[in-house]
């Protein structure tokens, strides 16, 4: 047994030293980028449906929303949800950048629903 | 049984048909008579006087503001502002005419030709574009000092929107105001309406709110929050930079500034407050 490990364990340290190097490129990086560009197709797609009814909600991605606080290149910057997905992106940390996509999405979803269910608003009285 | 129903049928079609086809004058009796319910104690004309009207201690504040009122200077600049001559050699004037005190009271309107509303500051940018000026910025600054003046100008005088009732256009676009001000937007799912018709006169937070009757007679405003933004320099602000501010605070996308959607709305605000007169410019909170 002690003979099979000795010349295992040479193979195994190369596999991990590989599997090392290779991520050295991703470094900080986590989650799936392929979910995280769903998730943000799917929320430019509900954004641009409640746009078309007027009714985008004002956090989701207006350039001007402060709604999330980023920490970009050491400095806090704070913006509309879509817009700290994109951030979360590029610094590669795609679990959060998918957190904000969803939200985004959410709200357009919703957006999108509520001018539906507004379609004949009139006085109640 | 059989005319009980026809009956019941009959009155859910008359009701129908009433809320399709309500038009100006109708609205404003609805929302007045919804409003003197509301405040049985409160006269027409002190609906003008927003939320003040409404609360004593804050009327006493108001008017100690309006002894030292902060936006003298920025009406001379308005008035300058309207009597510097076009690089061409014209000025507003040749736009709006030679009266000043007329200029305030034509707006909102519908044009026909261009089948869009009309609004003062919109008109002030048109006027500039039209003779190759550089044109304001519709929210704050310059164009609210002009337009405060052109108002002050026009002080004592009735506001009187008139939706004219034969061009379908004119009535589409107060229909889509009136749309506007009854629809739920935004996060926190609220409505214009929601504030300033069935909670008029409710605090929300640490603000009385005010009815939607009376809202626009003094207006360009000088806001107390606008002006501490600016370290009290300046405070004024347009009717359709307060829309954005409200939209902002339900929580949706505010539209842009003199484009269809908030001209239109500011089509039916204004004609809600038909009847009462204009004392512009004033202090609010």
């Amino acid at each position: 047994m002690n003979r099979l490990m000795k010349r295992l364990t040479p193979g195994i340290a190369l596999v991990l030293l590989i599997g090392n190097l290779a991520g050295i490129g991703t470094a900080g990086a986590s989650g799936d980028e392929a979910a995280y560009k769903m998730a943000h197709a799917d929320a430019v797609a509900a954004l641009d449906m409640a746009k078309k009814v007027g009714g985008e909600w004002r956090d989701a991605r207006w350039k001007k929303s402060k709604a999330v606080k980023v920490e970009v290149e050491g400095k806090t910057k704070k913006m509309s949800n879509l817009a700290a997905a994109e951030a979360y992106a590029k610094m590669g940390d795609y679990e959060k950048a998918t957190q904000y996509a969803d939200i985004a999405k959410f709200q357009g979803v919703a957006g999108y629903q509520q001018a539906m269910d507004q379609k004949n608003a009139g006085p109640q009285f | 049984m059989k005319r009980l129903l026809i009956g019941a049928f009959a009155a859910l079609l008359t009701v129908g048909a009433t809320a399709t086809l309500a038009g100006q004058s109708e609205d404003l009796q609805a929302l007045r008579d919804y409003m003197q319910n509301r405040f049985p104690n409160l006269a027409f004309m002190d609906y003008a006087n927003g939320s003040y009207a409404l609360d004593a201690a804050k009327a006493t504040q108001w008017e100690s503001q309006r002894d030292f009122p902060p936006f003298l200077d920025h009406l001379d600049e308005g008035e300058k502002i309207w009597n510097t001559p076009f690089t061409n050699g014209k000025g507003f004037s040749d736009c709006f005419g030679s009266d000043p005190s007329k200029v305030r009271v034509k707006y909102p309107r519908w044009n026909a030709e261009a089948k869009k509303v009309e609004t003062l500051e919109g008109q002030i940018v048109a006027c500039q574009k039209a003779n190759g000026e550089k044109p304001l910025k519709t929210k704050k600054g310059k164009i609210a000092y002009l337009s405060a003046w052109l108002a002050s100008q026009a002080n004592g005088q009735k506001i009187n929107v008139i939706v004219p009732q034969n061009d379908p256009g004119a009535v589409a676009a107060y229909e889509a105001g009136r749309k506007f001000f009854y629809t739920k937007r935004g996060q926190l799912n609220m409505s214009c309406a929601d504030c300033h018709v069935y909670n008029s006169g409710m605090q929300a937070r640490g603000n009385l709110l005010s009815p939607v009757i009376g809202q626009v007679t003094h207006f360009p405003v000088w806001r107390g929050k606008w002006a501490r933004a600016t370290g009290g320099k300046d405070g004024f602000g347009t009717l359709q930079r307060r829309y954005d501010g409200c939209n902002k605070q339900v929580r949706a996308k505010p539209f842009k500034n003199q484009g269809d959607e908030y001209s239109n709305l500011e089509y039916f605000h204004q004609s809600m407050s038909n009847g009462l007169t204009i004392d512009a410019p004033d202090y609010r909170e």
